[in-house]
């Protein structure tokens, strides 16, 4: 393995541990904010791929307005799975166990609807941009680069959105402790119902950057949803920067295995990554022992 | 034994489908439909063992099943062991996994079980895929995996009856033990441990302990019935890790009833049957089914027989109101 290689191994591990992060992120914060493990998310970054084809391929639109008419709808589709499905169950015994079943009939739901008006046969977005760039002796795609600066973007609003608004803050005291964040007169409600329409758009909006390099296929969110899952338990759950950090410890790791040995190896090495990382720090790369 | 409400709704059962056969043996379609309903009743009641009555999320459930399977299809095509030491050798095997698995899931709490599982029942499929090599037959799948054989009879596909009380059998042993389990100190410190974990543990209960034996016990069951359905179907592979089965031996468990034994029986025989009626519907068959399992968690949690428990059929036995009366939370809580 020469330099050249390590160097595109990086670049790429990091590329796709941006949009990872994007994807774990959400479910992160829906965890941390509503103690909800929400398995319906990866529903909903296969969704997000297949609104974003029907307004890029079907409609022609650009990218930028798939995007700006494309979110919208993912918030209020995660918005009314909150009101309609999790806030009734939250009301009641046994909590953790309805909503996650809940969750996975959701997601059957959402699956075979996906299936039902889009055929089972894969469908592929085109490239964010097309074309190639060469830096010194790398060649860059401007699809990666594209895919880059979204993710950063995304990110940094989400970074904005936390540390420096009100609505943000009031989600970070609800994480912290609900009853404190009651007595203070924030509305759990109003930030449950945020936290699922946020974490809704960063699904979907993950799906639309993966789509032009994976395929949109109906059953194709469970793979991430997967990942996702590993990276934010990998990364200590509802702690953001861990999962930042195991997104990106990942991501490299699965450049570096579909390298070495190809892409099928990614998926048990991840496993024996969290292994190690949970055998070394039971609650994860930056979890508290606090959590439950 | 002292009778009550659930050891006579599981005779009643088992006896209906002891004589379903007089009418039905001619039609070899429902005959597989009820063997494949009662291969599903093993596995749906094992996992409420852990689900319902211990309230851990194991995920991998559908992965112990699978483990069953390639055992006893992967010793019997490559050892030539006979198949009724692969029904024995599936159950060892997913009881060892259980045990594998459990040691460093069941150390955590909640909700990482449920993560650690799932991405533990994830691994399983491409790790038989990659495994090839080792005579897992990869992605094309195992066959074929060698029948049964009582002397000089082998079992086969044109009579299903002999398959079809084999496979009762089982149900019947697996239901014994639940049974018996559910009713035992080791049970009853088990659910203990999930409706007040620290009371629990203040009486001395040992939640890893406890937690790993049920744990074992349940995986040993799936892996007993996956290596009966591996002799049954004679092909196995790595499709069987899918979504569908996962999803739909859930769905059985709300039907019937989580933690109300013998629900989940009841939830086998009428999804897979409700199942095969919705066919022509063809992929909206699953999406009635996503919209069902999140209807019936919202409006019916304790499933079928948490609607029967409601209703005193002579029957059905008396219903135990002192235990209600002491326990208000007995028909609440799973």
């Amino acid at each position: 393995m020469s330099l050249n290689d390590l160097i595109e191994i990086l670049i790429s591990g990091i590329t796709i541990g941006l949009v990872y992060f994007l994807i774990a992120v959400g479910f992160s914060l829906i965890y941390g904010v509503s103690r909800v493990l929400h398995l319906s998310y990866g529903s909903f970054f296969t969704w997000g791929a297949y609104l974003a084809w029907i307004f890029a391929v079907k409609l022609n639109f650009n990218y930028f307005w798939v995007f700006v008419l494309v979110c919208p709808i993912l918030y209020i589709m995660g918005m009314a799975l909150e009101r309609f499905v999790v806030r009734p169950l939250r009301k009641r015994d046994n909590f953790d166990f309805n909503v996650l079943l809940a969750g996975l009939g959701v997601a059957l739901f959402l699956d075979y609807a996906a299936q039902a008006f889009f055929g089972a046969r894969t469908k592929s977005l085109p490239s964010l941009l097309d074309g190639t760039i060469q830096i010194h002796d790398f060649v860059f795609s401007y699809q990666q680069l594209t895919m880059l600066a979204a993710a950063v973007v995304i990110a940094f609003a989400l970074w904005f959105f936390l540390e420096k608004t009100r609505q943000g803050l009031a989600l970070g005291a609800v994480a912290q402790d609900p009853v404190g964040a009651r007595i203070v007169g924030v509305s759990l409600n109003k930030v449950y119902l945020l936290t699922f329409g946020i974490s809704t758009i960063l699904a979907g909006s993950a799906g639309i950057l993966l789509a032009p390099r994976f395929f949109i296929s109906p059953l194709g969110g469970w793979k991430f949803l997967i990942k996702a899952l590993i990276i934010v338990v990998a990364g200590g759950l509802g702690s953001i920067r861990g999962t930042l950090y195991s997104a990106f410890l990942l991501g490299i790791l699965e450049a570096l295995v579909g390298w070495l040995f190809g892409l099928l190896w990614v998926m048990p090495f991840w496993f024996l990554a969290l292994l190690l990382i949970l055998l070394i720090k039971p609650h994860g790369l930056l979890g508290s022992t606090a959590d439950h | 034994m002292k009778i009550n409400r659930e050891i006579l709704t599981t005779a009643g059962i088992l006896i209906i489908i002891a004589v379903t056969p007089l009418i039905f043996h001619e039609n070899s379609y429902t005959m597989h439909l009820l063997i494949m309903s009662m291969i599903w009743a093993v596995a749906a009641t094992a996992w409420d063992l852990l689900l319902g009555y211990g309230g851990i999320f194991n995920l991998a459930q559908v992965g112990f099943f699978a483990i069953g399977a390639y055992a006893t299809g992967m010793a019997s095509i490559h050892l030539g062991i006979s198949p009724w030491m692969g029904l024995l050798l599936g159950a060892v095997a997913s009881g060892l996994a259980g045990v594998l698995i459990g040691l460093p899931c069941l150390r955590l709490k909640g909700i990482y079980v449920a993560l650690m599982t799932l991405a533990f029942f994830e691994v399983i499929g491409p790790l038989i895929v990659v495994g090839i090599n080792l005579g897992t037959g990869g992605k094309a799948g195992l066959f074929p995996i060698p029948p049964f054989r009582l002397g000089s009879y082998v079992f086969n596909t044109d009579e299903l009856l002999p398959w079809y009380y084999l496979c009762l059998i089982l149900l019947a042993i697996c239901l014994f033990i639940t049974y018996k389990l559910i009713h035992s100190m080791l049970g009853l410190s088990f659910t203990a441990l999930r409706d007040s974990e620290p009371f629990a543990q203040s009486l001395g209960i040992n939640r890893f302990k406890s937690a790993l034996v049920v744990t074992a016990i349940a995986a040993a069951m799936t892996g007993l019935i996956g290596a009966f359905y591996a002799h049954y179907v004679v092909v196995i592979s790595p499709r069987m890790l899918g979504l569908d089965m996962f999803l739909f031996l859930l769905i059985m468990i709300i039907f019937g009833g989580a933690a109300r034994f013998p629900g989940p029986v009841i939830g086998a025989f009428v999804i897979t049957f409700l199942d095969d009626m919705l066919r022509p519907l063809d992929s909206y068959r699953l999406l009635a089914f996503g919209a069902l399992m999140v209807i019936m968690i919202m409006l019916l949690p304790n499933g079928l027989m948490g609607l029967v428990a409601k209703i005193n059929i002579p029957l059905f036995g008396k219903r135990d109101t002192e235990a209600e009366m002491l326990n208000p939370d007995i028909p609440k809580t799973y």
